[in-house]
């Protein structure tokens, strides 16, 4: 549905995105994380027609997305990072125009929405709180039924219970066939939607996997209490892991093949407690962050 | 349409503002001429006496300001700046406005083309300049209307009104085309100004030389003269040159607008 293939955009900055490839199947829910300025919101720019790739491709529903954006906007979803809307109209103004411009005649699914989020259209967006415009801004992305979905960031400024809301969309979407790529910081929500994770930094794809195998196939962490942390840590660091005293507790970090020796380092301590700490994405992400290995 | 219908929105305001501006320059201008005129000749003899360089920056070069065609003219030329700023405001709306306020992600994701986007912008535009234009002609009457003089200036009228609406489309056009060329939204005005300034000062330059030649393809603000005008001559092949000119800037402006990356102005 959503393909890109060696998708390389420079700026003038040198910054950019170099090499992009991956391929986003009908039905998928993606998560795009990155740090800031790490190339998310220019992928998704390139992805939008807005700006021309110097090289490679990008393509959706076997469009080019630069030279075909009409005719895949008819199709599309969009929620950009920064959401800014046109002067001096209310929500529902503004959502009607949307609809006007789409040809919409059937606004069930706008009301369905709106319902949902708990929201009312009504007075001048320029009175909106942030968590309004961003509950406007997903309204108009969803509301034409689109089977391709781009957002970025599309949880910011949502309070817990909005966000949760906006988790059983994505859900439902997903039941209903429909193929999305989310670019965000919430690590539980892309968790709990995403099915695929694209990481990406500095421009390049350090990791796309599924979310279980990523998780599975990183290192396995564990917590030590013993008698002497500290002297624990110094010890298992000298003999080559990844060991660090966190709020009074050993955390290691190893990867599978290591895990023997591991265990035999340990039985070198006075071992109180030994317990696996479950990883998290953020952990997975985390290191990615910190390192920028690839899978 | 309903981009169309939009665009006409957010472009009343400004519109109301500078048919004000017109009206005053047109109605009250008009009524000022009394005053010149029973100056008599010590009005002439005042404007004799001005250095030509500044009879140019105000467009009374080779003017008779005591006759009413010679006066209007004057007028004549203070409305086409007007205009052609004016057009230049509207075709940076026209080409910027989404980006400069970052709602570009909104107007360019819905399934319409960038032409044809453009397209309706462009229109709305027109429409304003078109409106101007006209009003221009309405103006300049109700002005000779409280004017107690049987002269009659409808050719001039005429004449000016369809040059200051040639001349203003011009300056859209090219406007139009530098802003869809430049990557930098934001230096926009910046450009666009210094263009105006580079054909103003062109245009004083036309003024100066007894015969200016091809220097005066250059000076659009020139391109109809008011001793033409006042002549009854309405200058075709100039006017042939704008229109070429339009066409040729708007068909290089859609061009270059369906390739510009749009980023947003930080």
């Amino acid at each position: 549905m959503i393909k890109v293939t060696d998708l390389t955009l420079k700026y003038r900055s040198g910054k950019g995105v170099f090499d992009l490839n991956f391929e986003i199947k009908k039905g998928e829910v993606v998560g795009y994380l990155g740090p800031n300025g790490a190339g998310k919101t220019t992928t998704i720019r390139a992805l939008m027609g807005f700006i021309k790739q110097d090289d490679g491709s990008a393509s959706i529903n076997g469009l080019d997305t630069f030279a075909d954006a009409p005719e895949i906007m008819k199709n599309l979803g969009y929620l950009p990072g920064e959401i800014t809307f046109l002067e001096g109209m209310t929500g529902e103004e503004y959502l009607n125009y949307l609809a006007e411009v789409r040809g919409m005649k059937d606004l069930k699914r706008q009301r369905e929405l709106i319902k949902m989020f708990e929201f009312s259209p009504k007075g001048n967006i320029k009175k909106y709180s942030k968590g309004m415009k961003q509950k406007l801004g997903i309204v108009a992305a969803f509301m034409h039924d689109p089977d391709v979905l781009i957002l970025d960031e599309p949880t910011s400024g949502l309070d817990p219970l909005m966000q949760n809301r906006f988790v059983e969309l994505i859900q439902e979407e997903k039941r209903r066939g429909k193929t999305i790529l989310m670019s965000s910081h919430m690590f539980e929500e892309i968790e709990r939607t995403c099915d695929h994770v694209l990481i990406i930094k500095e421009g390049h794809l350090v990791a796309s996997a599924d979310i279980e195998t990523l998780k599975n196939s990183q290192r396995k962490g564990y917590e030590i209490k013993t008698k002497d942390n500290a002297q624990a840590v110094t010890l298992l660091t000298k003999l080559g892991f990844d060991a660090k005293l966190v709020n009074d507790i050993v955390e290691v970090y190893i990867t599978g093949e290591s895990t023997d020796q591991f265990i035999k380092s340990c039985s070198m301590l006075h071992i109180d407690s030994f317990d696996v700490k479950s990883q998290s994405l953020e952990d997975v992400f985390m290191h990615y962050y910190a390192k920028g290995a690839n899978v | 349409m309903n981009i169309l219908r939009k665009e006409l929105r957010l472009g009343f305001k400004p519109f109301m503002l500078w048919i004000i501006g017109l009206f005053i320059l047109d109605v009250a201008g008009l009524i000022k001429f009394t005053g010149v005129s029973e100056g008599g000749a010590s009005m002439s003899a005042i404007v004799d006496q001005i250095p030509r360089v500044v009879q140019a920056l105000i467009g009374i070069v080779g003017i008779n300001i005591e006759s009413l065609s010679g006066y209007y003219s004057i007028l004549g030329y203070f409305v086409m700046l007007c205009a052609c700023i004016y057009a230049m405001f509207l075709a940076s709306n026209a080409v910027n406005r989404e980006i400069v306020d970052k709602t570009y992600e909104f107007i360019f994701t819905k399934p319409r083309s960038r032409g044809y986007i453009l397209s309706m912008k462009l229109i709305a535009g027109m429409i304003y300049l078109t409106l101007f234009a006209v009003l221009n002609i309405l103006f300049s009457y109700a002005g000779l209307s409280l004017l107690n003089i049987k002269e009659a200036i409808t050719n001039e009228i005429l004449y000016y009104s369809l040059a200051i609406y040639l001349v203003s489309s011009l300056y859209y056009a090219i406007t139009t085309l530098i802003l869809t060329i430049l990557n930098r939204p934001e230096k926009g005005t910046l450009y666009s100004n210094i263009f105006f300034f580079t054909t103003f000062v062109i245009g004083v330059g036309v003024d100066m030389l007894e015969k200016p030649g091809l220097l005066r393809v250059f000076a659009p603000l020139k391109y109809f003269t008011p001793a033409e005008i006042i002549n009854g001559n309405f200058n075709v092949a100039y006017a042939m040159v704008s229109i070429v000119c339009i066409s040729l800037c708007a068909i290089f402006a859609y061009q270059y607008f369906s390739k510009k990356d749009f980023k947003a102005v930080n």
